[in-house]
């Protein structure tokens, strides 16, 4: 095994074969994790993807399968991976309420508190992050760190290595673009 | 992943031509206080000047985007009443868990998955089953368990007990079980495929009476025999499955020892196992006998007024098992052992009977003490020898005599008295196991009776 620092090398070093490879190395267990969180508890629980991704970051070095240095590097993956747990997980709620469960979600933000369209919205930015990945994939993976794994505009910047005035700049554009998008 | 330009119009509306360009040129705009857009936008160059109408389109929304929090708090994903939906649903063939790589779905039921995996490293090549129980919170004591329970079970080592590889916990926190793969079908399915009589029976069940009594030798308990855990493979070999395993699991608040707690039916628990009572061998004991119940007659010990959990629970803790030879009711199971319903109650009547009961005692102290004691006694019965079961002396051994030396006792004198007493004894268990079935009059429907195997109450993941 080629540990999950060395192919976090290969993949920002253009190893396209290596994003494959990561993820069958951690997505199905980080996946998992992310639905223990959700299902061990009969009462609400929040799904904090932030901590959710330090805290498996936190293990991959524990278990000296991730260097500290490639925490940026990481950091972006994890940030795609927690895009396609919370989709998902809103997919499969959708789906269900459709099929006339009684399962019901909550998918709320602090500020919003209509369940239907935190729901409605995480579905578009997906679909709509789908296509901006055509034209900007830098882009996709700002809004991936800032929206879905809640990253700061900071935290982004340095695991990028630039400065966060880039980051913040890319941010507003992405936002415009997908605030349009929305609107359709 | 790879829309094409026309999805590419749907949503964002933006040709990839003019990408550049227009980011480009949104940076600029970024930097132009709201009020001075228009006329940015006016001064554009020529060049420029075909991407005006995006551009304006797009800044239009520029107040709102930066004042609505548009995008800036974090979906919060909420679960409610969510406890039913298994974990580990999802995994798909290829996904990593931890040193393996699953492969193909082979059993699920309520405490968690069982794929057939493989060394992600290679360093076993033939395959395992992949046990991936449901996690609960304590996954540091989970770990400290896993592997002390890993080294014990490592050391069974029994042509009729399928090895435990590993036990761990992944990095992020799911338990894994690896086992020997083992192809084949459960014990009760295989005879009843086979239409197997009851002597072959008892030698399959021989073959799981040694494994358990070498896993008891080495102070190994099962906690969690059922047919569903003796698979028998093509060659005819009974594999016991999960030797010790149900204790890795976290028991639930009951300290009940079903893997994953209410998930299961307690079909072949032991009253104390019921009771939430300190387990011991005396549990596979008893646990032994419902599946060699089983075996015999294609019913279950207890004639069940309702078919809940609560009173099965109840019967197992409370009422008297039926005898075998009164259980057996139904046609098909009587000729899936190659017999009619009569000839195999009568062939179950007396001893097969008394081994039965014995291993079902309400009291571990009475049942057979160890699996090699029943393993004896069934020996004896196969080879018409006395059965230790039977206490009382006599008339039974007087009995056991004449079959095994039929020409020598009727050569002898008052052989023709022993010959109406052995009539006699034969027709006061007819008439009692009549009396039994007559009592029981709920179970001449099948479905009433605990379920025949394969029911509802008994299907479970392995």
């Amino acid at each position: 095994m080629a540990g999950v620092t060395g192919l976090l090398q290969a993949m920002s070093a253009g190893d396209s074969s290596a994003i494959d490879e990561i993820f069958a190395l951690t997505y199905g267990e980080l996946r998992q994790m992310a639905h223990q969180r959700l299902y061990r508890s009969n009462r609400v629980t929040s799904l904090d993807t932030t901590a959710l991704v330090h805290e498996c970051y936190l293990r991959l070095v524990r278990l000296g399968q991730l260097q500290t240095p490639d925490r940026s590097h990481f950091l972006g993956y994890a940030a795609r991976v927690m895009r396609s747990i919370v989709v998902d997980f809103v997919r499969q709620r959708l789906a269900k309420r459709r099929g006339g469960d009684e399962l019901r979600v909550t998918l709320g933000t602090d500020i919003r508190d209509s369940t239907a369209v935190s729901e409605e919205e995480i579905m578009q930015v997906d679909e709509a992050l789908e296509e901006l990945a055509v034209l900007d994939p830098r882009l996709v993976q700002i809004v991936e760190m800032r929206y879905f794994a809640g990253f700061t505009v900071e935290q982004i910047a340095e695991s990028r290595g630039v400065t966060t005035r880039t980051i913040r700049r890319d941010w507003e554009k992405a936002r415009l673009l997908l605030y349009a998008a929305l609107q359709k | 992943m790879n829309p094409g330009e026309e999805v590419v119009r749907e949503v964002v509306q933006i040709d990839p031509e003019q990408w550049s360009a227009l980011s480009r040129l949104l940076d600029e705009a970024l930097d132009v206080p709201i009020r001075g857009l228009d006329e940015w936008l006016d001064s554009l160059p020529a060049g420029d000047a075909p991407h005006r109408s995006k551009l304006r389109e797009l800044l239009k929304q520029r107040a709102a985007a930066e004042t609505g929090d548009f995008l800036i708090t974090l979906p919060k994903v909420s679960g409610r009443r969510a406890a039913r939906i298994p974990v580990v649903a999802g995994l798909a063939p290829g996904t990593v868990i931890g040193p393996y790589i699953v492969e193909e779905e082979i059993g699920r039921g309520g405490m968690g998955a069982v794929w057939r995996a493989r060394r992600s490293d290679g360093v076993i090549k033939r395959p395992l089953a992949l046990k991936l129980p449901l996690a609960g919170p304590h996954s540091q004591e989970l770990t400290e368990r896993f592997a002390r329970e890993r080294d014990i079970l490592g050391e069974l080592s029994h042509p009729n007990i399928a090895r435990l590889d590993d036990a761990g916990v992944t990095a992020f926190g799911q338990p894994f079980l690896a086992l020997e793969y083992v192809p084949g079908v459960p014990l009760t399915d295989y005879c009843d495929e086979l239409g197997l009589d009851i002597r072959a029976r008892l030698r399959l069940y021989m073959q799981v009476l040694r494994a358990v009594q070498h896993a008891h030798g080495h102070l190994v308990i099962h906690r969690d025999l059922k047919p569903s855990n003796v698979i028998v493979t093509p060659q005819g070999q009974a594999m016991l499955l999960d030797f010790g395993i149900a204790k890795l699991i976290p028991d639930d608040d009951r300290g009940r020892t079903q893997l994953g707690g209410g998930a299961l039916t307690p079909e072949y628990a032991s009253p104390e196992q019921i009771a939430g009572k300190p387990v011991s061998t005396a549990s596979d004991i008893y646990s032994l006998g419902v599946l060699l119940f089983e075996l015999l007659t294609g019913e279950r010990p207890y004639c069940l007024s309702r078919t809940t959990r609560g009173a099965l629970e109840e019967a197992i803790l409370s009422s008297e098992p039926q005898r075998p030879s009164a259980a057996v009711q139904r046609v098909a199971a009587a000729m899936g052992r190659g017999t009619s319903v009569k000839a195999l109650s009568r062939s179950l009547r007396g001893d097969l009977d008394t081994i039965v009961l014995k291993a079902l005692k309400k009291s571990p102290a009475e049942r057979y003490a160890t699996a090699d004691a029943l393993l004896r006694d069934i020996e004896h019965y196969l080879r018409g020898e006395p059965v230790t079961a039977r206490a009382d002396g006599s008339w039974y051994r007087f009995r056991k005599l004449v079959g095994r030396h039929k020409l020598t006792v009727a050569a002898a004198t008052g052989a023709a008295l022993a010959l109406v007493a052995t009539a006699a004894v034969a027709l006061v268990d007819a008439h009692m196991a009549n009396a039994e079935r007559d009592q029981c009059v709920q179970c001449r429907d099948p479905g009433v009776c605990a379920g025949p195997p394969g029911g509802s109450l008994q299907r479970s993941a392995r």
